[in-house]
């Protein structure tokens, strides 16, 4: 007799289905009392779209096949989404209204997320589609398309801090033998990058600084750092951070900007002017970071008591 | 480095500053078709600039930051859906100028040099206008009424070994368009100008630079390993017959040969068919002999063929620029054996990665000629 596995339907991810709002610019949960949004939906079923597509341009051989392009498509996603009750109308005038509120993308990017596991995955989305289909009894369905515009992702907010370091004393770096002094950093600026794709970067560079300086370098297989960044980014010189401003170099928005805050007696920042410094940045390096596949490192130029950098990234997956 | 043609489009003034509250925009979709002979043809659709005021350029980044091309932006429009359209106009148009051009006067006489004609045409003709200032010992250009700043560069040309030829310009002083005689001094000598962006590091802005290259190196390709298009062209006048003087005396005759050089010599493995003639009758042999050699040396590479680099086996040509010959093996189909010399006149590449490359120097409008 053969033996049979029964398989049960223990685990859905059409059950963990949830939208939440990030602001484009700062990639941050919009919160209600430290809540995250969510609209309301009763029940979601039957999602697609939720997968990976590729299209390889190949030039066929006799015996072998030879890949020229490789290239991960974004597919769109669709669901039915179901509201129940007698206000059931009302509940899906409320859900168009709630999507219509976020669906300026210079502003928003709704979020659509599910579970598996203790891994929540998400993935940004832009709304193109809610077909209202009518009410059954008690439950009123709508069909929902929705476009990626990001690749799925599974924490969103990695970021690492590196900081100015007074340490006098030897220093084991990723660069082998080792380096002396200030300016070494802490272990955990590396960014492992396992998407196809080089993944963005937004890097604040904190005063005070007197070289506004960051760089990302290749990490080899024997954990070695190659010796010369594979990019850059450099402000011209007399270009000088005080204490109280920050650079960010923004390649999720395209965007290097200046950040000027004023702090109270309690340590309470308030940004009081955010100035555009493209024109500054050494023209002949680079103007955004990009992480390649594999592991990088970020190095920045932080000689000065207080200075620091800020790393943020988003581990893209297929 | 990143690896697809995202790119972003920023404004600048005249002196390189990048303008807008915010200076980079994403471009929605830009074409770029860069030529040796006859001006690029930009235009890309980015995110609405909301104050084009003071736009002298338009540059296309890579996402990265680098400078992937730049031009004149012409007038940038915005439509009621906030893009910004923008049809770039080549920088070397400002060498489309009809101004005096003084060959007689103002070349030297003796140790003339490729490098120095380049020099008065690029540098010359616009300092005896007036328009811009040269400091010879600094290489300075300034500007006095051009409104750009540019430099030139013409280091590739002392790499050149072939001597200076008397006989491809007539000696006198006339009201010429400069841009027609670099190109037909870049004809002659098989070389292409070209406007670069580099970046002045003293001041950190990009700086519009000129620089002659040499076409110096050769590929062969085997036409049936990609995606082709061609467009052989008969028609083109390959004899001229030399005349000049009021009794319009026969001088000689130049043919133009099948391996692309030009000669006196009747041979009938070299000649092309079938026969075009062309006569040319000047007041001086000077002017007559000039203007024989120009109307061939043009003609010479008048076909077309394109080249699909996103087909079949299109990658292997990424890195073939301008300054390539391609030996294109197997030209006339119906012989496979047959070999035709081009040079590369044309590279297109847009925003959905398109690549074509363009071999031979026939117009796209060949048949207005």
């Amino acid at each position: 007799m053969k033996d049979h596995k029964i398989y049960t339907a223990v685990d859905s991810i059409t059950d963990t289905l949830q939208f939440d709002v990030v602001y484009t610019s700062t990639g941050d949960t919009i919160k209600v009392n430290g809540v995250p949004i969510h609209p309301d939906v009763d029940m979601i079923e039957m999602p697609s779209g939720i997968g990976f597509k590729q299209t390889l341009d190949i030039v066929e051989g006799d015996t072998i096949d030879y890949v020229v392009n490789q290239k991960i498509n974004k597919k769109n996603i669709s669901m039915v989404l179901h509201f129940f009750g007698n206000s059931a109308y009302q509940k899906y005038q409320s859900f168009g209204s709630w999507l219509g509120k976020y669906l300026d993308l210079n502003t928003y990017h709704i979020r659509l997320s599910w579970q598996v596991g203790s891994l929540r995955r998400y993935i940004e989305v832009s709304p193109i589609n809610l077909d209202l289909v009518g009410r059954e009894g008690n439950c009123v369905s709508a069909k929902l398309t929705l476009q990626p515009i990001t690749p799925q992702y599974e924490e969103y907010d990695n970021f690492f801090t590196i900081i100015h370091d007074t340490n006098e004393g030897k220093i084991y770096n990723y660069e082998y033998p080792y380096q002396y002094g200030g300016g070494a950093y802490s272990s955990n600026n590396v960014i492992t990058n396992d998407y196809l794709k080089p993944l963005p970067l937004k890097v604040k560079l904190l005063g005070p600084m007197a070289h506004v300086y960051v760089s990302i370098s290749k990490i080899k297989e024997d954990g070695s750092v190659e010796n010369t960044p594979y990019l850059k980014v450099e402000f011209a010189s007399g270009f000088e951070l005080t204490a109280n401003q920050e650079v960010v170099i923004d390649a999720f928005n395209n965007k290097v900007y200046l950040n000027t805050y004023t702090v109270d007696a309690g340590g309470n920042k308030t940004l009081v002017s955010t100035t555009d410094v493209f024109n500054s940045v050494n023209k002949t390096h680079d103007s955004f970071l990009f992480a390649k596949p594999g592991n990088s490192r970020i190095a920045a130029e932080l000689d000065l008591a207080g200075s620091s950098c800020i790393v943020n990234y988003v581990r893209y997956m297929v | 480095m990143i690896e697809n043609n995202v790119g972003f489009i920023c404004l600048y003034d005249h002196q390189w500053t990048a303008l807008g509250n915010w200076t980079q925009h994403i471009a929605k979709s830009w074409t770029l078709k860069r030529k040796a002979q006859e001006s690029d043809e930009f235009s890309a659709i980015c995110q609405g600039f909301e104050n084009s005021k003071k736009a002298c350029f338009v540059g296309l980044h890579e996402l990265t930051g680098a400078l992937k091309y730049a031009c004149f932006c012409g007038i940038p429009k915005t439509d009621e859906k906030g893009f910004t359209t923008i049809s770039g106009i080549d920088c070397r148009s400002i060498f489309n100028q009809t101004l005096r051009v003084k060959y007689g006067s103002s070349l030297p006489n003796n140790n003339m040099t490729v490098e120095k004609l380049f020099q008065y045409l690029m540098v010359g003709v616009f300092v005896e206008e007036g328009w811009i200032n040269y400091d010879n010992n600094t290489g300075v250009i300034t500007d006095l009424k051009m409104g750009i700043n540019y430099k030139i560069n013409l280091n590739d040309l002392s790499l050149l070994d072939t001597p200076w030829n008397e006989e491809y310009i007539c000696r006198t002083d006339e009201n010429r368009n400069v841009w027609e005689e670099l190109l037909k001094v870049c004809a002659c000598y098989d070389l292409y100008l070209m406007a670069e962006v580099t970046i002045n590091s003293e001041t950190n802005t990009p700086q519009l630079t000129f620089k002659v290259h040499r076409i110096y190196n050769s590929r062969n390709i085997k036409l049936s390993d990609y995606n082709v298009k061609t467009k052989l062209n008969q028609n083109i006048v390959n004899r001229v017959n030399i005349r000049y003087g009021d009794s319009h005396t026969y001088y000689t005759t130049l043919y133009l040969y099948n391996d692309n050089t030009i000669g006196t010599t009747y041979d009938s493995s070299k000649v092309l068919f079938p026969p075009v003639t062309d006569t040319v009758d000047k007041e001086t042999l000077d002017e007559a002999l000039s203007d024989a050699y120009e109307i061939l040396k043009e003609n010479r590479f008048k076909d077309r063929v394109t080249i699909d680099l996103t087909s079949k086996l299109g990658s292997t040509l990424e890195d073939m620029d301008f300054s390539y010959y391609g030996d294109l093996v197997g030209y006339n189909p119906a012989d496979a054996s047959s070999v035709k010399r081009l040079p590369i006149s044309g590279i297109t590449t847009d925003s959905s990665g398109k690549k074509i490359l363009e071999f031979g120097r026939l117009s796209e409008y060949w048949f207005l000629d």
